[in-house]
Protein backbone atom coordinates (compact mmCIF):
# COMPACT_ATOMS: atom_id res chain seq x y z
CA UNK A 1 0.00 0.00 0.00
CA UNK A 2 1.20 3.48 -0.80
CA UNK A 3 2.78 5.27 2.14
CA UNK A 4 0.59 8.36 1.83
CA UNK A 5 -2.71 6.43 1.56
CA UNK A 6 -1.73 4.36 4.60
CA UNK A 7 -1.00 7.57 6.49
CA UNK A 8 -4.40 9.07 5.62
CA UNK A 9 -6.22 5.89 6.69
CA UNK A 10 -4.34 5.78 9.97
CA UNK A 11 -5.16 9.46 10.61
CA UNK A 12 -8.84 8.78 9.99
CA UNK A 13 -8.75 5.79 12.37
CA UNK A 14 -7.03 7.92 15.00
CA UNK A 15 -9.65 10.67 14.86
CA UNK A 16 -12.38 8.02 15.08
CA UNK A 17 -10.65 6.68 18.17
CA UNK A 18 -10.52 10.23 19.60
CA UNK A 19 -14.29 10.44 19.28
CA UNK A 20 -15.36 6.89 20.25
CA UNK A 21 -13.13 6.02 23.21
CA UNK A 22 -14.46 8.80 25.53
CA UNK A 23 -17.99 7.65 24.72
CA UNK A 24 -17.45 4.33 26.50
CA UNK A 25 -16.96 5.67 30.07
CA UNK A 26 -19.61 8.36 29.59
CA UNK A 27 -22.22 5.77 28.52
CA UNK A 28 -21.20 3.51 31.40
CA UNK A 29 -21.54 6.35 33.88
CA UNK A 30 -24.91 7.30 32.42
CA UNK A 31 -26.19 3.68 32.63
CA UNK A 32 -24.73 2.65 35.99
CA UNK A 33 -24.98 5.95 37.88
CA UNK A 34 -27.84 7.85 36.22
CA UNK A 35 -28.24 10.12 39.25
CA UNK A 36 -24.57 10.80 39.99
CA UNK A 37 -23.39 14.37 39.67
CA UNK A 38 -20.24 14.54 37.53
CA UNK A 39 -19.20 18.13 36.90
CA UNK A 40 -16.56 19.45 34.54
CA UNK A 41 -15.67 23.12 34.46
CA UNK A 42 -12.74 25.15 33.18
CA UNK A 43 -11.27 26.19 29.84
CA UNK A 44 -10.58 23.77 26.98
CA UNK A 45 -8.90 24.93 23.77
CA UNK A 46 -9.82 28.54 24.54
CA UNK A 47 -13.48 27.68 25.35
CA UNK A 48 -14.99 27.99 28.80
CA UNK A 49 -16.55 24.65 29.79
CA UNK A 50 -19.17 24.14 32.44
CA UNK A 51 -21.05 20.83 32.07
CA UNK A 52 -22.37 18.02 34.18
CA UNK A 53 -23.55 14.40 33.98
CA UNK A 54 -22.53 11.99 31.22
CA UNK A 55 -21.29 14.74 28.92
CA UNK A 56 -18.90 15.94 31.62
CA UNK A 57 -17.51 12.40 31.91
CA UNK A 58 -17.12 12.36 28.12
CA UNK A 59 -15.18 15.61 28.19
CA UNK A 60 -12.86 14.45 30.97
CA UNK A 61 -12.02 11.19 29.11
CA UNK A 62 -11.51 13.13 25.90
CA UNK A 63 -8.93 15.43 27.50
CA UNK A 64 -7.05 12.46 28.97
CA UNK A 65 -7.07 10.48 25.69
CA UNK A 66 -5.82 13.47 23.67
CA UNK A 67 -2.62 13.51 25.69
CA UNK A 68 -2.26 9.76 25.37
CA UNK A 69 -2.80 9.68 21.60
CA UNK A 70 -0.71 12.73 20.69
CA UNK A 71 2.43 10.57 20.36
CA UNK A 72 0.61 8.23 17.98
CA UNK A 73 -0.43 11.20 15.87
CA UNK A 74 3.20 12.29 15.51
CA UNK A 75 4.15 8.85 14.19
CA UNK A 76 1.32 8.92 11.65
CA UNK A 77 2.41 12.35 10.43
CA UNK A 78 5.93 10.98 9.90
CA UNK A 79 4.48 8.23 7.72
CA UNK A 80 2.44 10.71 5.69
CA UNK A 81 5.29 13.17 5.26
CA UNK A 82 8.55 11.25 5.39
CA UNK A 83 11.75 13.28 5.59
CA UNK A 84 13.04 11.61 2.35
CA UNK A 85 10.11 10.88 0.01
CA UNK A 86 10.84 8.30 -2.69
CA UNK A 87 10.97 8.98 -6.43
CA UNK A 88 10.45 6.53 -9.26
CA UNK A 89 13.05 6.15 -12.01
CA UNK A 90 11.48 4.93 -15.25
CA UNK A 91 13.51 4.21 -18.37
CA UNK A 92 14.90 1.62 -20.73
CA UNK A 93 18.41 0.25 -21.02
CA UNK A 94 20.40 -0.15 -24.21
CA UNK A 95 23.61 -2.13 -24.46
CA UNK A 96 26.26 -0.85 -26.88
CA UNK A 97 29.67 -2.04 -27.91
CA UNK A 98 32.73 0.16 -28.22
CA UNK A 99 31.73 1.28 -31.72
CA UNK A 100 28.26 2.36 -30.69
CA UNK A 101 26.43 -0.66 -32.12
CA UNK A 102 23.38 -1.80 -30.16
CA UNK A 103 23.71 -5.29 -28.66
CA UNK A 104 20.47 -7.26 -28.45
CA UNK A 105 21.07 -9.81 -25.75
CA UNK A 106 18.26 -9.88 -23.15
CA UNK A 107 20.25 -12.28 -20.97
CA UNK A 108 22.67 -9.47 -20.17
CA UNK A 109 19.95 -7.58 -18.30
CA UNK A 110 19.84 -10.40 -15.77
CA UNK A 111 23.36 -9.37 -14.79
CA UNK A 112 22.38 -5.77 -14.15
CA UNK A 113 23.04 -4.30 -10.75
CA UNK A 114 21.92 -0.84 -9.78
CA UNK A 115 23.79 0.80 -6.98
CA UNK A 116 23.45 4.07 -5.12
CA UNK A 117 25.79 5.87 -2.82
CA UNK A 118 24.79 5.46 -0.08
CA UNK A 119 23.43 2.10 -1.16
CA UNK A 120 19.67 1.69 -0.67
CA UNK A 121 18.33 -0.72 -3.29
CA UNK A 122 18.95 -3.03 -6.23
CA UNK A 123 16.73 -3.93 -9.17
CA UNK A 124 17.23 -5.48 -12.60
CA UNK A 125 15.46 -5.89 -15.94
CA UNK A 126 15.50 -4.41 -19.42
CA UNK A 127 12.85 -1.91 -18.31
CA UNK A 128 13.98 -0.35 -15.10
CA UNK A 129 11.67 1.02 -12.43
CA UNK A 130 13.01 1.64 -8.99
CA UNK A 131 12.60 4.07 -6.14
CA UNK A 132 15.28 6.21 -4.60
CA UNK A 133 15.16 8.58 -1.64
CA UNK A 134 14.40 12.18 -2.55
CA UNK A 135 15.77 15.36 -1.04
CA UNK A 136 14.56 16.37 2.43
CA UNK A 137 12.77 19.42 0.99
CA UNK A 138 10.71 17.23 -1.34
CA UNK A 139 12.59 18.24 -4.49
CA UNK A 140 13.97 15.58 -6.92
CA UNK A 141 16.86 13.50 -5.58
CA UNK A 142 20.40 14.75 -6.13
CA UNK A 143 22.29 11.53 -6.71
CA UNK A 144 24.62 9.77 -9.10
CA UNK A 145 23.23 6.35 -10.01
CA UNK A 146 25.52 3.67 -11.43
CA UNK A 147 24.11 0.84 -13.53
CA UNK A 148 26.64 -1.99 -13.60
CA UNK A 149 26.29 -5.02 -15.85
CA UNK A 150 28.91 -7.33 -14.39
CA UNK A 151 31.60 -8.31 -16.86
CA UNK A 152 30.13 -6.16 -19.63
CA UNK A 153 30.15 -2.50 -18.72
CA UNK A 154 28.41 0.27 -16.86
CA UNK A 155 26.29 3.35 -17.32
CA UNK A 156 25.61 6.33 -15.12
CA UNK A 157 22.52 8.40 -14.37
CA UNK A 158 23.54 11.86 -13.30
CA UNK A 159 20.94 13.57 -11.13
CA UNK A 160 23.42 15.53 -9.08
CA UNK A 161 22.45 19.00 -10.31
CA UNK A 162 19.45 21.00 -11.48
CA UNK A 163 20.99 21.30 -14.93
CA UNK A 164 21.27 17.52 -15.17
CA UNK A 165 17.61 17.17 -14.25
CA UNK A 166 16.68 19.79 -16.85
CA UNK A 167 18.12 17.61 -19.62
CA UNK A 168 15.85 17.09 -22.62
CA UNK A 169 16.13 13.33 -22.08
CA UNK A 170 14.57 13.56 -18.61
CA UNK A 171 10.95 14.26 -17.69
CA UNK A 172 10.53 15.20 -14.04
CA UNK A 173 7.01 14.95 -12.62
CA UNK A 174 7.05 16.48 -9.15
CA UNK A 175 3.38 15.61 -8.50
CA UNK A 176 3.80 11.90 -9.24
CA UNK A 177 7.43 11.97 -8.04
CA UNK A 178 8.80 10.28 -11.13
CA UNK A 179 11.92 10.85 -13.20
CA UNK A 180 11.42 9.32 -16.62
CA UNK A 181 14.04 8.86 -19.31
CA UNK A 182 12.89 9.32 -22.89
CA UNK A 183 15.97 7.87 -24.58
CA UNK A 184 17.51 4.56 -23.47
CA UNK A 185 20.17 4.78 -20.81
CA UNK A 186 23.37 3.61 -22.47
CA UNK A 187 25.52 0.91 -20.92
CA UNK A 188 28.91 0.89 -22.61
CA UNK A 189 31.16 -2.12 -22.82
CA UNK A 190 34.52 -1.85 -21.11
CA UNK A 191 36.41 -2.68 -24.31
CA UNK A 192 37.96 0.28 -26.12
CA UNK A 193 36.50 1.32 -29.49
CA UNK A 194 38.13 0.33 -32.75
CA UNK A 195 39.69 -2.86 -31.46
CA UNK A 196 37.15 -5.38 -32.60
CA UNK A 197 38.34 -7.87 -35.20
CA UNK A 198 36.41 -9.69 -37.87
CA UNK A 199 36.13 -13.46 -37.93
CA UNK A 200 39.16 -15.14 -39.44
CA UNK A 201 40.80 -18.54 -39.76
CA UNK A 202 42.52 -19.35 -36.55
CA UNK A 203 45.20 -21.90 -35.94
CA UNK A 204 43.99 -25.16 -34.46
CA UNK A 205 45.57 -25.93 -31.10
CA UNK A 206 47.27 -29.25 -30.51
CA UNK A 207 46.36 -30.01 -26.96
CA UNK A 208 49.31 -31.24 -24.99
CA UNK A 209 51.73 -31.12 -27.92
CA UNK A 210 54.43 -29.82 -25.68
CA UNK A 211 53.80 -32.23 -22.80
CA UNK B 1 90.02 -7.46 -48.89
CA UNK B 2 89.17 -11.13 -49.38
CA UNK B 3 88.97 -11.58 -45.66
CA UNK B 4 86.28 -8.87 -45.34
CA UNK B 5 84.39 -10.28 -48.28
CA UNK B 6 84.31 -13.71 -46.63
CA UNK B 7 83.04 -12.18 -43.37
CA UNK B 8 80.34 -10.25 -45.23
CA UNK B 9 79.18 -13.38 -47.08
CA UNK B 10 79.05 -15.29 -43.80
CA UNK B 11 77.00 -12.54 -42.15
CA UNK B 12 74.55 -12.36 -45.03
CA UNK B 13 74.17 -16.11 -45.08
CA UNK B 14 73.55 -16.11 -41.32
CA UNK B 15 70.90 -13.39 -41.65
CA UNK B 16 69.21 -15.28 -44.43
CA UNK B 17 68.65 -18.15 -42.02
CA UNK B 18 66.76 -16.00 -39.47
CA UNK B 19 63.10 -15.07 -39.65
CA UNK B 20 61.15 -12.33 -37.94
CA UNK B 21 57.94 -13.93 -36.72
CA UNK B 22 54.77 -11.97 -36.12
CA UNK B 23 51.32 -13.00 -34.97
CA UNK B 24 48.24 -12.03 -33.02
CA UNK B 25 46.29 -13.45 -30.10
CA UNK B 26 42.52 -12.81 -30.01
CA UNK B 27 39.93 -13.36 -27.34
CA UNK B 28 36.19 -13.77 -27.70
CA UNK B 29 33.98 -11.51 -25.59
CA UNK B 30 32.11 -13.77 -23.18
CA UNK B 31 28.74 -12.10 -23.74
CA UNK B 32 28.72 -10.44 -27.14
CA UNK B 33 30.81 -13.06 -28.98
CA UNK B 34 32.87 -10.31 -30.61
CA UNK B 35 36.58 -10.81 -31.16
CA UNK B 36 39.06 -8.55 -29.44
CA UNK B 37 42.85 -8.50 -29.07
CA UNK B 38 44.09 -10.42 -26.06
CA UNK B 39 46.43 -8.15 -24.16
CA UNK B 40 49.06 -9.50 -21.75
CA UNK B 41 48.80 -12.98 -23.23
CA UNK B 42 51.88 -15.11 -22.70
CA UNK B 43 53.42 -16.36 -25.95
CA UNK B 44 56.31 -18.83 -25.95
CA UNK B 45 58.18 -20.30 -28.86
CA UNK B 46 59.41 -23.76 -27.91
CA UNK B 47 61.67 -26.14 -29.76
CA UNK B 48 61.93 -29.87 -29.11
CA UNK B 49 65.53 -30.96 -28.60
CA UNK B 50 67.16 -34.18 -27.55
CA UNK B 51 67.23 -32.77 -24.03
CA UNK B 52 63.53 -31.98 -23.98
CA UNK B 53 61.63 -28.75 -24.53
CA UNK B 54 63.57 -25.52 -24.78
CA UNK B 55 61.98 -22.07 -24.79
CA UNK B 56 63.48 -20.08 -27.66
CA UNK B 57 61.56 -16.85 -27.17
CA UNK B 58 59.01 -15.44 -24.73
CA UNK B 59 56.70 -12.51 -25.27
CA UNK B 60 53.69 -10.82 -23.65
CA UNK B 61 51.22 -9.29 -26.05
CA UNK B 62 50.37 -5.60 -25.87
CA UNK B 63 46.97 -3.96 -26.11
CA UNK B 64 46.85 -4.85 -29.82
CA UNK B 65 47.29 -8.56 -29.06
CA UNK B 66 50.37 -8.73 -31.30
CA UNK B 67 53.57 -10.64 -30.61
CA UNK B 68 56.94 -10.28 -32.35
CA UNK B 69 59.83 -12.73 -32.33
CA UNK B 70 62.93 -11.61 -34.23
CA UNK B 71 65.71 -13.76 -35.68
CA UNK B 72 64.08 -17.14 -35.34
CA UNK B 73 65.89 -19.94 -37.14
CA UNK B 74 63.82 -21.99 -39.60
CA UNK B 75 62.41 -25.24 -38.28
CA UNK B 76 59.53 -26.79 -36.42
CA UNK B 77 58.36 -25.23 -33.17
CA UNK B 78 55.59 -25.24 -30.66
CA UNK B 79 53.82 -21.96 -30.04
CA UNK B 80 52.45 -21.99 -26.49
CA UNK B 81 49.83 -19.43 -25.47
CA UNK B 82 49.10 -18.69 -21.82
CA UNK B 83 51.00 -21.84 -20.84
CA UNK B 84 48.22 -24.20 -21.93
CA UNK B 85 47.39 -23.81 -25.61
CA UNK B 86 49.96 -25.43 -27.92
CA UNK B 87 50.22 -24.99 -31.68
CA UNK B 88 52.57 -26.73 -34.08
CA UNK B 89 54.17 -24.19 -36.38
CA UNK B 90 56.82 -24.26 -39.06
CA UNK B 91 59.21 -21.35 -39.48
CA UNK B 92 60.39 -20.88 -43.05
CA UNK B 93 63.58 -19.43 -44.38
CA UNK B 94 62.14 -16.04 -45.23
CA UNK B 95 62.90 -12.55 -43.85
CA UNK B 96 59.40 -12.14 -42.37
CA UNK B 97 56.67 -14.59 -41.54
CA UNK B 98 53.12 -13.89 -40.37
CA UNK B 99 51.57 -16.65 -38.35
CA UNK B 100 47.79 -17.14 -38.45
CA UNK B 101 46.02 -15.58 -35.46
CA UNK B 102 45.36 -17.60 -32.35
CA UNK B 103 42.04 -17.57 -30.53
CA UNK B 104 41.88 -17.82 -26.76
CA UNK B 105 38.33 -18.53 -25.57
Amino acid sequence: MDREIAGIMLSFALYLTYFLIPLVPSILIYKIFPNSSVVASGSFSGLKINSSGAFAAYLITLVISINALSETEKRILEIRNPSEPTWSIVGRLELKDGEGNVINNPLLFDLLEISLEPRVLSSANGDIHFKIPGSPDGSPPKRMITLDVKGFGRGKINLTSDSALASSNIVVNEQARTIEFIEPIEILTMTQPGQRYSETNYMTPVTGAGQ
Amino acid sequence: MNKWLIILVLLVSELACATNLRGRVDIRHPYTGDLYPASSASVQLIVITNFGLQVVYSYFTGSDGMYYMPNIAPGNYILRINNFLDYNIQVFNTPYQDLPPVLVQ
